[in-house]
């Protein structure tokens, strides 16, 4: 289970012992499986599945017998998080599965066999291609309260699904790895957030609202491959996208233009 | 009530989408000045029907819908980035997992002068509250509207008509607005003054058919 870290964030793969017997920098692993041969699964309902829609395969992990039984059970239409991820939008908490039924509990049995978390999150994806994806993270049942709090954890979770998705988007289409096209409020709030000014005061130098500061700050951290607004800051100024100056709050707002088209072009 | 419709199981529940389509067909037939062709059912059926949104829908006492959206997250294709695309600064999409756009928006009575204001103010309520639900739930951070005139008409008046985005829109010979909403308290509070008591948890109609499923086999 990943270990939310500010600057590094780090998948860590406990065993039912709790003994670590994995860890590495999440954004390293991306890095890595984006990079990694693919190679098409025979035999199996996962190569029907991308040769109907036509997309290659990233990596696989599960055993033949295990794939093999699967298909033959035809459980990827009646294991409850496939079901749910592929076919809705929202975050699936696994806490919320019915383990009274049957089915769940057979599935979350043989997940505890095969030493898998059976506490955990899904995170459906949509591409914009029309792509979809699911994005999951398993921790042992144990280990839970290092889930919480859930809120702040499935923010977490969902910017680092939507990071590794555009990650292997990229990596299929040759496309680089952060779109550092900006639009100009976004630049606008990050130059000023840079020189440390509220979001209130920020508004107020662009003729806007905080609600559109933080929207405009959320777009662009999701645009620099950030997990917080304060990492797309860091990471605006060490691109070179925005140049922060020593001055802080008041400069920063008498400085500010009056409208974003006077934004130096070469700050984008 | 409000009940929680994923795309995937629409097929599930007819009744319920033949109301909801049924409800945007009677405001593209009341919109002067559409074209001709949006008054046919298939028109009121869009592309991104297609994309498995979830639908929020209000029910009134008799479980007929009494008002629906529709929710899609701005990773994937949505009305905003891919029917208007350039209506945004400098054309660029909108992009990220914590920003969700709610659109066809449509109102049992909108463009009705008999409809009761009452009945209205309570079913905008109640949806507004239930996507602040909903993107709470999901962690969120906004919701983009994205509305025809006639809906942010009713929510300008009745002050729930969020922050707006973009310049209005026309597609289909309809003006269309981008309006921003932060999920939180700031969000709920006009929401739930027109909801009143009338608030309640959103339920998930998928679920319950699965629940049904599973007393049927035992």
């Amino acid at each position: 289970m990943p270990n939310l870290g500010r600057r590094c964030i780090k998948l860590i793969i406990v065993s039912g012992h709790g003994r670590r017997v994995y860890c590495e920098d999440v954004f390293d692993l991306i890095d890595r499986l984006t990079r990694a041969d693919r190679f098409p699964i025979p035999n199996s309902f996962l190569s029907e599945f991308l040769r109907a829609t036509g997309q290659p395969l990233l990596s696989a992990v599960h055993a033949a017998s295990w794939r093999k039984s699967y298909a033959q059970a035809r459980r990827v239409d009646l294991e409850p998080v496939v079901r749910v991820g592929f076919g809705g939008i929202m975050p699936l908490d696994w806490r919320l599965l019915d383990r009274d039924d049957p089915m769940v509990s057979k599935l979350l049995g043989e997940a505890l066999e095969l030493d898998l978390g059976a506490d955990g999150f899904s995170i459906p994806l949509r591409g914009r291609s029309g792509e979809y994806g699911l994005f999951s993270v398993c921790c042992p049942e144990d280990a839970s309260p290092l889930l919480s709090p859930r809120h702040a954890l499935i923010r977490r979770l969902m910017a680092m699904s939507a990071i590794f998705h555009s990650s292997v988007r990229d990596a299929f289409t040759g496309e680089s790895h952060v779109d550092v096209r900006m639009s100009d409020p976004e630049l606008a709030c990050l130059r000023l957030k840079a020189q440390g000014t509220g979001d209130h005061e920020i508004g107020v130098a662009l003729g806007a609202g905080p609600t559109a500061v933080r929207f405009w700050l959320e777009t662009a951290r999701a645009r620099l491959h950030a997990v917080s607004v304060a990492e797309a800051v860091e990471e605006a100024c060490r691109m070179g996208l925005v140049q922060v100056r020593a001055e802080r709050l008041r400069p920063a707002i008498e400085t500010a233009p009056a409208d974003f088209s006077s934004i130096d072009r070469r700050e984008r | 009530m409000i009940a929680l419709l994923p795309g995937e199981s629409r097929a599930l529940f007819p009744r319920l989408m033949d109301e909801m389509y049924d409800l945007r067909l009677g405001a593209a037939r009341a919109h002067a000045g559409r074209p001709s062709g949006a008054v046919h059912r298939l028109a009121v059926v869009d592309y991104f029907d297609s994309l498995d949104p979830l639908y929020v829908l209000a029910l009134d006492e008799m479980e007929c819908v009494a008002g629906a959206l529709r929710l899609l997250p701005t990773t994937g294709v949505t009305m905003l980035n891919d029917a208007f695309a350039g209506a945004l600064p400098d054309g660029l999409r909108v992009e990220s997992p914590l920003i969700w756009e709610a659109s066809r928006l449509t109102l049992r009575g909108a463009g009705d002068s008999r409809a009761t204001d009452a009945a209205m103010n309570r079913t905008i309520g109640q949806l507004g509250v239930a996507l602040n639900a909903i993107a709470q739930t999901a962690a969120l951070t906004h919701l983009i509207g994205v509305f025809d005139r006639s809906m942010h008409r009713l929510l300008s008046h009745r002050g729930c008509a969020g922050e707006t985005l973009a310049p209005p829109m026309r597609i289909d010979g309809a003006d269309m607005f981008a309006v921003l909403y932060e999920v939180g308290a700031a969000m709920d509070a006009p929401f739930q003054t027109l909801a009143g008591d009338a608030w309640a948890p959103p339920i998930n109609l998928a679920d319950l058919e699965r629940l049904r499923q599973t007393d049927c086999r035992s």
